[in-house]
């Protein structure tokens, strides 16, 4: 493969978090399973970074992954599946989706075309679709291990990859 | 059969051949403790080990985690150096951030995210500190500039400044604010966020107590407050949580278990053998508090970035260098405390044993207060840590869940009657940490002189 690709993290965020652009996504969003009613009054998601369920303050799901190009060409890559997998089972839970690729420039990240140069190192990262948390069986809880397993084509090679076992976030977060 | 001895034999040389790498690994990595480690040298030779040696940084995470089943740990030993894969393959982000100042708070209130002015430097400028001063230095700028993510609840409170003052978002004398930051995210744009400071450096008319905890400082009220003046949603079993926190306390763990913890000071953190009320670490080095920061600055940012290690290790050095504040109470002569001293020689030096009066992990079960941190699958061990007990009488509420309103009624039996109606977290009985409640009243009054005094 010209192009090695590896997850350097993921992390699994609140249910409902999302930006506009998910809805492209190439699976269906998992956002909005919770019913709007449960919102007292939804705010206008204005924002161009998505406020999250009804506007509240947000916490994203997101994969970084690092690539290395020994080719001498570019190198097109791309997310095909991305799906949320029981770690203790392997049985997959729900189907994501990845957009907003992004790239570390030394100092933040930015936007990203896709396109390894040639014998080059980077390390991307890609907003994920929220999991669904209330969808999933009440033994889904935080103290549950889920793992995020993202299928990346490279030059259009499909290349399943399984980030290590994960937790939803601590309610306060330190 | 000779294939089958053959592969044995094979795989006994593999193993064989690993047991001699890890242990290789161990001698050149120094982990296990010596004599010198907590010395200045020993400590920045340490520190030089966890910035420039991968195969320490993880023996020495290893070593470190008490319970390796914990999510905490799992999560730690399935991404943190590996090298080829995990988190050693994340950027490392330096963050431009400012402590919010008194301006700042102004556009805050005004509905303004502060901008974080374009000449603004990164944190660090890049050139590792010489000598233990410059790493103190460096970690104090850590402590208060760090951003632990961006928090839209801060900057709600920081818009309705009454409310915020009440929850212990409020400035010191000279205007800004400890523990919140203005910073340039890691995708370019400016935000506010959170520090350490703003759980462990308290504001005390006025002037910033470093390592004292913020134990006004109501999370949970907070984020309640905003999500009603929002209109926005809220887990219900979220807010219900929430609403059982309090000034001071928050649940922290990567689990289902209701275990809020009360905020702890850091006075002795050099002194003790373990890290959080639960002893989720083992504290065998400088290296294993700075594995502690580098992955906390890590997973509160949402797992996108990690810190430069040499800031991870400016904040544990930092925390060795905080010294607690002068006693609240007029010092006592010696001859004075000599009866309580001896009481607790005797009742108490047992578990509370270290320079810091704190000590080894002692069973939950044996301990009995409420065992849901202990036994949590997040960083729980079974264990609790006794606490640190400097500055004690200033301390309160006690226990790792803040349970015990005064350092009193530790030391009573009235805590256990279903009548009591003092504890921190309501009326009805706070039981466990039975030590010392048995003792006669003239005994109890001459131990609690002696901790008032430590």
């Amino acid at each position: 493969m010209p192009v090695s690709v590896a997850i350097a993290s993921a992390h699994l965020g609140a249910e409902g978090c999302t930006h506009d652009e998910s809805s492209g996504g190439t699976k269906s969003s998992a956002a909005g399973s919770v019913s709007a009613t449960k919102c007292a009054t939804p705010l206008p998601d204005a924002s161009p970074q998505g406020t999250g369920l009804c506007g509240g303050p947000c916490d994203f799901s997101s994969a970084q992954l690092s690539f290395v190009s020994a080719s001498p060409s570019t190198t097109h890559v791309q997310i095909g599946d991305v799906a949320l997998l029981d770690a203790d089972t392997g049985m997959e839970l729900q189907a994501l989706s990845a957009y907003t690729p992004l790239v570390w420039d030394g100092t933040q990240y930015s936007p990203w075309d896709e396109n390894v140069s040639p014998f080059s190192q980077i390390k991307t990262s890609y907003t994920l679709s929220p999991p669904a948390w209330s969808m999933l069986g009440p033994s889904f809880t935080y103290s549950h291990q889920y793992q995020v397993r993202i299928t990346v084509l490279v030059d259009g090679v499909a290349l399943p990859l399984e980030s290590p076992p994960l937790t939803r976030p601590a309610r306060l977060s330190t | 059969m000779t294939r089958g001895r053959t592969a044995c034999g094979a795989a006994l040389l593999a193993l064989l051949a690993l047991v001699s790498q890890a242990c290789d690994a161990r001698r050149a990595s120094g982990a296990r403790p010596d004599a010198d480690r907590w010395s200045e040298a020993g400590l920045l030779s340490e520190g030089a080990r966890f910035l420039d040696d991968p195969t320490f940084r993880r023996v020495a995470l290893v070593e470190s985690l008490t319970n390796p089943k914990n999510t905490y740990s799992s999560e730690r030993l399935s991404s943190y150096g590996l090298r080829t894969k995990g988190w050693d393959l994340l950027p490392e982000w330096n963050p431009r951030s400012v402590v919010l100042t008194s301006s700042m708070a102004e556009a805050a209130r005004e509905g303004r995210t502060p901008v974080v002015e374009p000449h603004t430097l990164p944190l660090w400028d890049g050139a590792r500190p010489r000598d233990m001063a410059e790493w103190i230095a460096l970690g104090r700028e850590v402590f208060f500039r760090f951003p632990l993510r961006k928090e839209p609840v801060i900057q709600w409170a920081l818009a309705h400044p009454p409310l915020g003052a009440k929850a212990g978002v409020r400035p010191a004398a000279d205007g800004s604010y400890p523990g919140v930051v203005a910073f340039v995210d890691t995708r370019g744009e400016s935000q506010i966020g959170m520090t350490c400071a703003i759980c462990h450096a308290d504001v005390d008319h006025g002037l910033v107590v470093v390592g004292q905890a913020r134990r006004t400082f109501d999370f949970g009220s907070l984020r309640l407050a905003y999500h009603a003046d929002t209109k926005t949603f809220v887990e219900a079993d979220l807010a219900r949580r929430m609403r059982t926190w309090g000034p001071g306390r928050a649940d922290v763990t990567e689990d289902d278990e209701e275990d809020p913890v009360a905020i702890p000071d850091l006075w002795g953190l050099r002194h003790q053998t373990f890290l959080t009320q639960a002893g989720t670490l083992q504290h065998t080095g400088v290296a294993a508090l700075a594995i502690r920061q580098e992955t906390q600055l890590l997973t509160s940012n949402h797992h996108a970035v990690r810190p430069p290690r040499e800031l991870a290790l400016a904040l544990a050095f930092f925390l060795y260098s905080i010294r607690p504040p002068p006693r609240a109470l007029a010092e006592t002569h010696p001859s004075d405390l000599a009866p309580g001293r001896a009481i607790f020689a005797r009742r108490c030096a047992s578990c509370h044993s270290n320079a810091a009066w704190g000590g080894d992990l002692v069973p939950a079960a044996e301990v009995d207060t409420d065992r849901a941190l202990a036994n949590g699958a997040g960083r729980g061990t079974g264990h609790y840590r006794p606490a640190a007990l400097v500055r004690v009488a200033s301390a309160a509420p006690y226990f790792h869940d803040g349970a015990v309103a005064t350092l009193e009624d530790v030391l009573s039996s009235a805590r256990f009657d279903v009548t009591y109606a003092r504890g921190f977290l309501g009326p009805g009985p706070v039981g466990g940490h039975a030590y010392g409640t048995e003792l006669p009243p003239a005994d109890r009054d001459a131990l609690l002189k002696f901790l008032r005094a430590l």
